[in-house]
């Protein structure tokens, strides 16, 4: 499965919305809000600050909609945007309160818990135990990926402190990582 | 035509189902964007913090929210107002300084003296807000969007 559909609706949502259909803006919205809801959420940061992150990335777009240089990679555009800004306030909070517990803390799945619900969320809470075993990078890196095909390699590389060439290595690593985390926990009793 | 492992995809859906978007989100976007202002030239604050002091509710209780922008830091604590449904705020801006507060609550705007860095608003209705600074000497500054 590619989202390759998202991506098209959102370069078409914002081509209209840049010739002056004023409510295009809302179809791209509803297309990528949930996409940055989850890269941002890559980043550990609590929920307030995800929402307020997402707001800034659109609230960048309105302002500065004439500065993005290709309509087509809109999609793209708003990802880097907010991950860039998540990094920011990512490293301003550790800067400022190096033990904050919020950012140490296991974020936990909010939703109900695993009985209510069939095999297949159980699938899920197994996976998400086995992601949240791995270190922050990896637990970064592959919700990042996730959510973007393509993620852009450069500025992962910045974020990361690493060579772009190790990038896809890293990727490697932290799948082989989470693929033997589940079956260490599928052996056990 | 992705060459992407599967498994993300299952990732994807893993994280779709147990840490989705609130359900608000995309509702409160839009009209975030509804909203913006492109006359006016600011520079938007990050929300850093919001935490309550005491355990309760959204909105029950002393609030405190921070903002910054690069070296700017806002702080704004948020109490009770003199009615039911209403917020006081006290708000502090470092570096220290002079100029105008402007606070929008839905059609209701306040405004309030910025003084060595420190302003206070009474009342406003609850709800959602956002705080325009005109500083004396630097670029205005804006709050995103939140709630009190």
């Amino acid at each position: 499965m590619t989202d390759d559909g998202r991506w098209i609706r959102s370069a078409e949502a914002f081509d209209r919305w840049r010739s002056g259909e004023r409510g295009a803006i809302d179809e791209l919205v509803h297309e990528m809000t949930p996409v940055l809801w989850h890269v941002v959420r890559a980043y550990r940061l609590d929920e307030d600050v995800c929402e307020d992150i997402v707001q800034f990335t659109w609230l960048t777009l309105v302002r500065k909609a004439d500065s993005v240089e290709n309509p087509r990679a809109i999609a793209a555009w708003l990802i880097i945007t907010a991950r860039r800004q998540a990094w920011r306030v990512a490293a301003r909070k550790r800067r400022e309160d190096p033990v904050d517990e919020e950012l140490l803390a296991p974020v936990l799945p909010k939703t109900a818990s695993a009985e209510s619900v069939a095999v297949e969320t159980d699938g899920n809470h197994r996976l998400w135990a086995a992601v949240s075993r791995l270190n922050e990078r990896c637990q970064r890196l592959l919700r990042v990926i996730a959510f973007d095909d393509r993620p852009d390699y450069e500025h992962l590389s910045q974020e990361m402190g690493m060579p772009i060439g190790s990038i896809g290595p890293t990727r490697r690593r932290c799948l082989e990582k989470l693929k033997s985390s589940m079956s260490d926990e599928g052996a056990k009793p | 035509m992705s060459e992407r492992e599967p498994i993300f995809d299952d990732l994807r859906r893993m994280f779709e189902a147990l840490d989705p978007p609130p359900e608000h989100l995309e509702e409160a976007m839009i009209a975030a964007v509804a909203a913006e202002d492109l006359d006016s030239e600011y520079a938007l604050l990050s929300l850093l913090s919001r935490n309550n002091e005491l355990v309760g509710t959204r909105g029950a209780g002393p609030l405190t929210v921070e903002f910054a922008y690069n070296d700017v830091t806002v702080l704004l604590r948020v109490t009770d107002g003199p009615k039911a449904n209403t917020r006081r705020i006290d708000g502090w801006i470092t570096p220290s300084a002079d100029g105008n507060v402007r606070l929008v609550a839905g059609e209701n705007e306040v405004r309030a003296t910025l003084r060595s860095g420190r302003f206070e608003i009474e009342s406003i209705p609850c709800g959602l807000i956002r705080v325009w600074f005109e500083v004396t000497g630097r670029d205005d500054l804006a709050t995103p969007t939140f709630e009190v």
